[in-house]
């Protein structure tokens, strides 16, 4: 017997809920930092800071500064135009962010908040502009679609009638999430992504590229290319063929839809539906080694966007399965090497790594990402390697700089140990 | 000069770590409790995607939840030396949650009470599903929840979106027995009323209880 909220109800449970494990990683170390924090105040005394609670609270449902109030914006036409045209139309943000409409484009804002806002594109086109924060959270909708960004300027592009949507991406990493793209694609600078789900086609090519797409089935691409361009032959690969070799520039993915009973028209073997951030969030390590072998790691590894190999190498971590995670890092720096995965790739090597291997991944990532969000993890392990193998010379500079940057860090004792003694840490 | 160790520190920290992983519940309280420095990634990542489930399904789609998911944890290394029964730590996250899920809530209804604009209530828009409908669909049910008591709120999302027990809904909620089914017996009343009259979701709802 049904029940009248059964529909409802459903809904709500199939609210995804999962993180992916940079993210949990990120949002642990959030924690850590409001708990040490925590820690501070309460040595203050229990009293004064009841006091500072009670005062708090009531000032608490005021806005005490701008950080909590909510974007504003306007509507504003630029130009000398005194038409209607609404190629000139502008949404300018109180942060400085903007969004431009191109002609016979429609769109509205859904909401603001202090850290950003959503804008519904309806049709058309739009360039966007987003000021880069820390904790910028920007979402644009697009029919289905919707794109994720924190600090970047793109183009996005919907076409309704044809369930058309493209993604060309300048500066910044945006996410993209919607039909045929599942739970999430990351965009990185200069790439472009073409989805249309009703043609069962998704492309992720040079945002410069001359539109060189392959068609995995459905209509060519002739229609979406702008005029006097001539339409790609349509590919006939051998089966061993990867992006490259069907036409692609390097690198391109064409990223098949799930394209349920139609077989591949290339020989390879059907790209898995892949889902592995959700599963490493889930805590299935297991089922993703287990599903990315049954898949071919292999291909998984020259065409899985970066989040899934991203998430794979995770998986095959904490199963401590470090020849898989060895080969997916390595793939992942080869393929997006100035993407952030790939350069925290490098951390994750060095982790994997012992004496002077580990060594000189620890090295090459701060070299890369002084101020990354691993940094001070791969100062204090390379200081901590460093005394480890009997080289306190190069381990004392190490400490001094660690004890600079975080002197309440996991490793500050040991640093302070190398520094004051010169003696071989214990471990943490 | 010392010579190079055999097992790497980071080899030690992952042992260590992977050992107190495979402890069970009681002994991790008594980890927390001591002091020991890997207690608290144990716990988190044995305990946060239950409570990012729950968080999520009470606040729903809207928000985003990762402040507080780390409320809860911090109230609960807080409050860890309360818990009595050191086998029931699953049953006191959850209780945890459900105070900061409540307290979130009522948070936000009074800063709309007070006039305030919606200040980080931003639409969160990781798709939940494909479709519109559905996704508009989940975006007016909880608008409707915002409608009810938190408390009678929460024993709905407990009671029939988490599934859990009633035993389990009232020691989440800190009540009786009796009255936890008689909150998420009201609740359900009153979503079923308010939902029926939404333009939006009276397609989903049917009058009734329905053969199938």
């Amino acid at each position: 017997m049904t029940e009248p909220l059964d529909k409802l109800i459903a809904l709500g449970r199939r609210q995804p809920h999962g993180e992916s494990s940079r993210r949990d990683l990120a949002s642990f170390q959030a924690f850590e930092r409001r708990w040490e924090r925590r820690g501070r105040t309460h040595r203050l005394g229990v009293a004064l800071g009841l006091a500072f609670a009670v005062a708090g609270l009531a000032l608490w449902s005021w806005p005490s500064d701008a950080s909590r109030v909510p974007l504003r914006y306007e509507v504003a036409r630029e130009g000398q135009d005194a038409s209607d045209n609404p190629a000139l139309w502008q949404l300018k943000f109180s942060d400085g962010s903007r969004v431009a409409l191109g002609s016979n484009s429609s769109a509205h804002v859904g909401g603001t908040s202090p850290r950003g806002a959503r804008v519904v594109l309806k049709r058309g086109s739009a360039t966007v502009s987003v000021v880069p924060r820390k904790d910028g959270d920007w979402w644009f909708e697009a029919g289905p679609y919707r794109v994720h960004v924190i600090g970047t300027a793109f183009e996005l592009a919907w076409q309704p009638e044809r369930q058309l949507l493209q993604v060309s991406l300048q500066r910044g990493v945006v996410e993209v999430t919607g039909p045929l793209v599942g739970k999430g694609v990351t965009l990185r600078a200069g790439q472009r992504l073409t989805a249309a789900p009703k043609e069962e086609r998704l492309v992720i090519d040079s945002a410069h590229s001359e539109g060189s797409e392959v068609v995995a089935g459905g209509k060519s691409a002739s229609e979406e290319r702008p005029a006097g361009r001539q339409p790609e032959p349509e590919p006939t690969a051998p089966p061993a063929a990867n992006a490259r070799l069907a036409g692609l520039p390097a690198g391109a993915t064409d990223l098949r839809s799930r394209a349920r009973g139609r077989a591949s028209t290339d020989g390879l073997r059907p790209q898995p539906s892949l889902d592995f951030r959700s599963q490493v969030a889930r805590g299935e390590f297991a089922e993703v080694v287990r599903s990315a072998r049954g898949a071919g790691i292999a291909q998984l590894l020259r065409r899985a966007p970066s989040t899934e190999l991203v998430a794979l190498a995770d998986a095959a971590r904490y199963l401590r399965e470090d020849a898989l995670a060895r080969r997916t890092l390595l793939r992942l720096r080869e393929r997006f090497p100035d993407s952030p995965d790939g350069k925290a790739a490098a951390f994750f090597l060095a982790r994997l790594g012992q004496g002077q291997a580990a060594v000189r991944w620890y090295q090459r990532y701060l070299a890369e990402e002084h101020d990354g969000p691993y940094a001070k993890q791969a100062l204090g392990r390379l200081m901590t390697l460093h005394a480890e193998l009997g080289e306190p010379e190069l381990a004392t500079p190490l400490a001094r700089a660690y004890l600079n940057r975080n002197p309440g860090g996991p490793y500050a004792a040991s640093a302070r140990k190398i520094l004051t003694a010169g003696a071989t840490p214990q471990g943490e | 000069m010392m010579a190079p160790s055999k097992t790497s520190v980071d080899d030690r920290m992952n042992e260590s770590r992977a050992a107190l992983t495979a402890v069970d519940d009681a002994e991790l309280v008594q980890a927390i409790l001591a002091g020991d420095p890997r207690a608290k990634r144990v716990t988190w990542q044995r305990f946060v995607p239950l409570v990012r489930r729950i968080v999520r399904r009470s606040l729903g789609p809207e928000y985003d939840i990762e402040d507080a998911v780390q409320d809860v944890f911090l109230r609960l290394f807080t409050r860890i030396h309360t818990l009595r029964d050191h086998g029931a730590l699953r049953a006191f996250v959850v209780s945890i949650t459900m105070f900061g899920v409540r307290y979130e809530i009522r948070r936000r209804r009074l800063r709309r009470l007070v006039g305030l604009a919606p200040a980080a209530e931003l639409a969160e828009l990781r798709v939940v599903h494909a479709d519109h409908g559905s996704r508009m669909a989940l975006s007016h049910f909880y608008k409707i929840l915002d409608r009810i008591g938190a408390r009678e709120r929460s024993a709905f999302v407990l009671r029939h979106i988490e599934e859990l027990p009633d035993a389990e809904v009232a020691a989440a909620l800190g009540v009786s027995l009796p009255t936890a089914r008689r909150l998420s017996a009201r609740a359900y009343e009153r979503v079923t009323y308010l939902a029926s009259r939404d333009a939006f979701l009276a397609g989903l709802v049917p009058g009734k209880k329905e053969q199938p």
